[in-house]
């Protein structure tokens, strides 16, 4: 029997703190991240949630299940979304990956 | 006046507050002693000052207040910051909690602690105050000639940070011929990019300060012509062959007197952010709208943040009234606000000869700002 190869863990960086700023949320820059990014990012509902899920190191199907018990929304639609927000998130050196 | 029918027209219009912009003032005690200085006590004080000063714990924890009210972005300053010896303690606690943070220095008490602090936790942004291009000129401004080269030291210290860099002075006659050449050692020393915001106008001193500015600051018309021709300048660098001073257009707004019925109406406290999105907390634990108006105030310490900053507005009482300025030719060049009127004559719709002066000579010399704000409360 064939092995599966272990998915990939991606993690949120360190390097940026979760505020919440009254109906907002945002990521803001810290430490030496400013060199490369000076200042802070605003986050619509669905980034929250995955920002929250990448706080613990998270494959990419436990993150899809987490805008599909969200929003309902079905497991293609999941899997496109979560696949763009993550290559946002390693464009943008944003999301360490296991 | 009538207390009941201010908070009457106040309140119900007013636009939701958040408190998004803050500053922490540390402390107002400095290790300057510069003759313009508007928030510094003479030494006298020190030691009742130190004494009402809050702890590092109690800043951490106002700043986890802060943070809960709606606060993004953090300003700490003074006085002179890194005075406090747990300059470090509060600085790593309230980084942590995360904000837009900036700091406002002299730079000349850059230690290997702060910078190792720093350099862990930098600044988004950090606000250098430069007082003259020679260590003669600081000891005529500020008392203290070693200052100079302290603060080119630290400068250059800080320049090794990620953090965004941003040089002021404020020219008083004992420095007024230091103002180009301040520019030049700015440019010189820490980059060609950078340039000096000169502050402007130069306000009395406010909640206790014992500058007397009358006697050092330079006489409006002066002022402005120096800054007219900086202004020139900048936009020579700029546009390059293509200046030609005799047909630059300016470009201004106007900032018409308000009806009958809007001045029955406020949409805000003071004409500004103050109070609306921006406030102060003093080195005792009050809560301001900006630090230069003292005499509305709640008390963040013992209230805690979201309280303190909800309750603020009933605090503030301005009478109405137009004051001189209905009449005033110079209105649309009159850079003053409620704080600063208050500062120069202790009456939020007064007028001083400085402040007309002022708005005149601007006026005179038709030069425009570029990021200034022009939105500075006339009524």
């Amino acid at each position: 029997m064939m092995e599966r190869k272990p998915q990939k863990k991606y993690q949120a960086s360190q390097n940026y703190i979760h505020r919440k700023i009254a109906d907002s949320d945002v990521l803001i820059s810290v430490g030496s991240n400013i060199a490369n990014f000076n200042g802070y990012i605003e986050m619509n509902k669905s980034a929250v949630a995955l920002w929250e899920a990448l706080q613990a190191p998270c494959q990419l199907d436990e993150l899809e299940k987490v805008l599909e018990d969200k929003y309902g929304i079905t497991h293609e639609n999941a899997v496109e979304d979560v696949l763009d927000f993550i290559n946002l998130l390693q464009e943008h050196d944003m999301v360490m990956v296991r | 006046m009538d207390k009941k029918n201010t908070m009457q027209n106040v309140l119900p219009e007013m636009p939701r507050r958040i408190p998004r912009e803050g500053t922490f003032e540390l402390t107002v005690r400095c290790n300057l002693h510069c003759k313009m200085c508007m928030f510094r006590h003479d030494d006298r004080e020190n030691p009742e000052l130190t004494a009402k000063e809050l702890t590092a714990e109690q800043w951490i924890d106002l700043a986890r207040q802060a943070a809960e009210a709606g606060t993004l972005q953090l300003l700490i300053t003074g006085g002179e910051p890194m005075l406090r010896p747990d300059f470090c303690e509060i600085w790593e606690g309230i980084y942590k909690i995360g904000f837009v943070m900036e700091l406002y220095t002299n730079a000349t008490l850059v230690t290997p602690k702060i910078m190792e602090t720093l350099q862990k936790y930098p600044p988004h942004m950090i606000g250098v105050t430069i007082y003259g291009a020679s260590p003669e000129t600081y000891d005529r401004v500020c008392g203290n000639s070693k200052a100079f080269l302290q603060m080119l030291n630290g400068t250059r210290q800080l320049m090794t940070l990620p953090s965004e860099m941003r040089f002021r002075s404020t020219l008083i006659r004992d420095s007024y011929a230091d103002g180009d050449l301040i520019d030049r050692l700015v440019k010189s020393e820490f980059g060609e990019s950078y340039s000096v915001m000169q502050a402007c106008p130069i306000n009395k001193a406010v909640r206790g300060g014992c500058a007397e500015v009358e006697s050092c600051r330079i006489p409006p018309e002066l002022d402005m012509q120096m800054k007219a021709k900086r202004v020139r300048e900048t936009v020579r660098q700029i546009v390059g062959d293509r200046f030609d001073p005799k047909n630059l257009r300016i470009v201004r707004k106007n900032n018409s007197i308000m009806s009958e019925d809007e001045q029955k109406t406020r949409l805000t406290l003071f004409g500004c952010q103050a109070g609306m999105s921006q406030y102060t907390i003093t080195y005792e634990g009050k809560l301001l709208a900006c630090q230069m108006i003292g005499v509305f105030y709640t008390d963040a310490l013992q209230e805690g943040v979201q309280n303190a900053w909800e309750r603020y507005p009933y605090e503030v009482h301005i009478p109405y009234g137009k004051g001189k300025c209905g009449s005033c030719e110079y209105i649309d060049t009159c850079q003053s606000c409620y704080g600063s009127r208050y500062a120069e004559t202790g009456d939020f719709n007064g007028c001083s000869d400085y402040i007309y002066r002022t708005a005149k000579a601007k006026k005179q010399y038709e030069s425009f700002w570029g990021g200034m704000d022009n939105e500075k409360c006339k009524l």
